[in-house]
């Protein structure tokens, strides 16, 4: 599914390194940013950035799912099937897509 | 009088604290989005009076959707807040709870599920938290009632908090908070908490979903059977049957009396309101209904639903449709009757209809299941194995169809939050089945009378007889079935069930049973659904939806007719 941006999202094309700025000329860190679908069953990772483009994405921040949060990645459901992610106390299934919306890196 | 809204995140447990204060049953349940619309109930507390409503959940005043608009109106509209925050997850709570001070009306925070805390080793200093919030703040246990007055109590109490954040930093000063206020254990997991790790599982979760699905369609079976056999088939024709008939007869007036019990001492036959009216409905339908719910109320309480709609979502995905419509098409294949009832959690209108056609079109209820089945097997397995391939298939291509002409609007995407594992309560079970067993007397009981009565003036104006001679030609020609199937097939809107059971005297060879099979499954909804489909959907949505599937019945019968003949 290919994503559509309402309006054009400078940051997000920033990260993309459609537009070269000088953090990400330099930044290699952009290698290592993925969404949560490409984490490993188990694997625990940080927030770094949602795609705002949606009401749900809005609707995660509202529950704390925010950049800066420690998420888990409890499991995903067949291909491409919802993912379950836990933070703290609270577990949640959110579809394929919006998981690819997103953006962790690695904590351990 | 004072208005007083109970306010929080979806299932902290509102609707059963309402319940508590106000003494008014409401159905609970152990997963997000049970509540859909407002209740309010009066009470009077040490002399003063107030009104308590309860509504929908919500995470966050922004509105994400029509639920959380009611509930962001009925918050506006109320003198006092009282925030029931779920213990177990203060954190993601407390967002709500800021946003809610922030509207500086007089507020109580409401600690419930306070009672699992100590299970899951969560310590929670509350005169702190009452500090740094600047309102008064209560456990409750709205399960085992406990904390109900001291909240009562200090409703006099409720204070507007002078609570200052700014909006860009309030998740910082909601884990300062936390960090000021909780202290976690680390302890053991538990049972319940295996079990939902087993759940959420990929393959756990589908062994799961397959065990539920079967014992429940299993349970549901014995139950439903064992009642109709033995408690209410014995009620009906060695009590209630002779002492109305009795009664009826008394009355001179020979056309009430064709009205009230019909023509004929057999209830399938006598289109009488109070014969075949009340067998229908109490004898046939209300078992499975009640046995329906009865496992049902389970699987919400235990909070496993949300995760077997995980299971089921790719799936549904497929159809056009969302993982939580997969459990209306369970209900369905029990009865149609709870399975309409059930879309009514559905976010739009779009998804309500696709749901409810897949359900139509997919499987037989249990009962008349379980008249296929046993009655197929003279045929053999393929046969009735292929009934339900062919009826699979055609739901799939229907729902496919209409897909693709019912434009989808702004799809919503899959979320869904999972609640605890949590043992049900045997009181509470019991008080949701005696909810919803009123809710089926006062609704769908009426809805059956006027079925039957409306066969009755059909019959009596011999406009179904007309009907009858009218249709056993084309029948003959375009399925292939005997003349004499004709009457079964207007009964069947009456009754599913017995309606198969009539085509054994009829020799059908096994073609035509697959096809008179097929026929009586698709056709029409039976009374008891269609009425609940008017009453969900609206009268013209309703028939459209009907007509709709029963041309494409037509349809199917008739090609598989011509295959047969052709094939073999």
């Amino acid at each position: 599914m290919i994503f559509k941006y309402k309006k054009t999202n400078p940051d997000a094309m920033k990260n993309s390194g459609m537009i070269k700025t000088s953090s990400n000329l330099n930044n290699s860190d952009n290698a290592s940013n993925m969404n949560i679908t490409q984490l490993n069953n188990g694997e625990t990772a940080k927030v770094v950035k949602l795609y705002h483009n949606n009401k749900l994405i809005r609707k995660l921040e509202a529950m704390g799912i925010i950049p800066g949060t420690i998420i888990t990645k409890k499991s995903s459901l067949l291909s491409n099937g919802p993912i379950i992610v836990e933070k703290g106390q609270f577990q949640f299934a959110i579809g394929y897509e919006m998981a690819q919306k997103i953006i962790v890196v690695n904590v351990d | 009088m004072r208005k007083i809204v109970l306010a929080g995140n979806p299932n902290v447990g509102k609707s059963l604290l309402f319940s508590r204060i106000t003494r008014i049953k409401t159905v609970t349940a152990n997963y997000a989005g049970t509540t859909v619309e407002t209740n309010s109930g009066d009470i009077i507390y040490h002399e003063n009076e107030y009104q308590i409503i309860d509504g929908p959940g919500l995470y966050s005043l922004e509105e994400f959707s029509t639920t959380d608009q009611i509930a962001l109106d009925i918050i506006k509209d109320s003198d006092i807040i009282i925030n029931v925050i779920d213990s177990t997850n203060l954190e993601r709570n407390l967002n709500l709870t800021i946003q809610l001070l922030k509207m500086r009306k007089p507020m109580i925070v409401c600690l419930n599920f306070w009672e699992e805390t100590t299970h899951k080793g969560i310590t929670i200093d509350i005169r702190k938290l009452e500090q740094l919030l600047d309102v008064p703040v209560i456990p409750v246990s709205a399960l085992q009632s406990t904390g109900v007055t001291e909240l009562l109590s200090s409703i006099q109490n409720a204070r507007i908090s002078k609570l200052e954040t700014d909006s860009n930093e309030q998740w910082s000063y909601i884990g300062n908070i936390i960090n000021n206020v909780q202290r976690l254990q680390h302890r053991h997991h538990t049972l319940l908490e295996r079990i939902s790790d087993f759940t959420l599982h990929p393959v756990g979760g589908i062994i799961s979903a397959i065990f539920v699905l079967f014992s429940t369609l299993f349970i549901v079976r014995f139950m439903g059977e064992g009642l109709i056999n033995y408690v209410f088939d014995p009620l009906y024709s060695k009590l209630y049957s002779p002492f109305i008939l009795d009664l009826v007869n008394k009355i001179p007036f020979d056309i009430i009396q064709g009205i009230l019990i019909g023509q004929s001492p057999d209830p399938l036959q006598s289109f009488g309101i109070l014969t075949s009216g009340v067998y229908i409905a109490l004898i046939q339908v209300f078992p499975y209904f009640f046995s329906f719910y009865f496992v049902f109320g389970f699987l919400e309480d235990f909070g496993y639903l949300p995760r077997l709609a995980v299971v089921l979502d790719k799936l549904f995905h497929r159809l056009g449709l969302h993982g939580y419509s997969s459990i209306p098409v369970i209900l369905g294949l029990g009865c149609k009757v709870p399975a309409f009832m059930a879309t009514r959690g559905l976010s739009n209108r779009r998804e309500k209809i696709l749901t409810i056609s897949l359900i139509l079109m997919s499987v037989p209820c249990l009962s008349q299941s379980a008249m296929i089945v046993s009655l197929g097997m003279r045929y053999g397995v393929l046969s009735v194995v292929s009934i339900y391939v062919i009826l699979a298939a055609s739901a799939i291509i229907f729902n496919y169809i209409l897909n693709k002409v019912y434009k989808k609007g702004d799809a919503p995407e899959f979320f869904t939050e999972f609640p605890s594992c949590r043992v049900p309560s045997a009181k509470l079970l019991a008080q949701k089945l005696r909810i919803r067993t009123v809710e089926y007397f006062a609704e769908v009981l009426p809805m059956i009378a006027i079925g039957v009565l409306l066969m009755n003036f059909l019959n009596a104006l011999h406009i179904l007889s007309f009907i009858t001679d009218l249709i056993k030609k084309p029948i003959n020609i375009l399925l292939g079935l005997p003349p004499e199937i004709a009457p079964v097939m207007v009964m069947n809107f009456l009754r599913k069930d017995a309606s198969v059971a009539l085509l054994v005297p009829m020799n059908l060879n096994s073609h035509q049973f697959i096809i008179a099979s097929i026929f009586l499954v698709l056709s029409t909804p039976c009374v008891a659904s269609l009425f609940t489909l008017i009453k969900e959907l609206g009268i013209w949505t309703a028939l459209k939806i009907t007509g709709l599937i029963f041309f494409a019945t037509m349809l199917i019968t008739s090609m598989l007719h011509l295959f047969f003949k052709v094939i073999f």
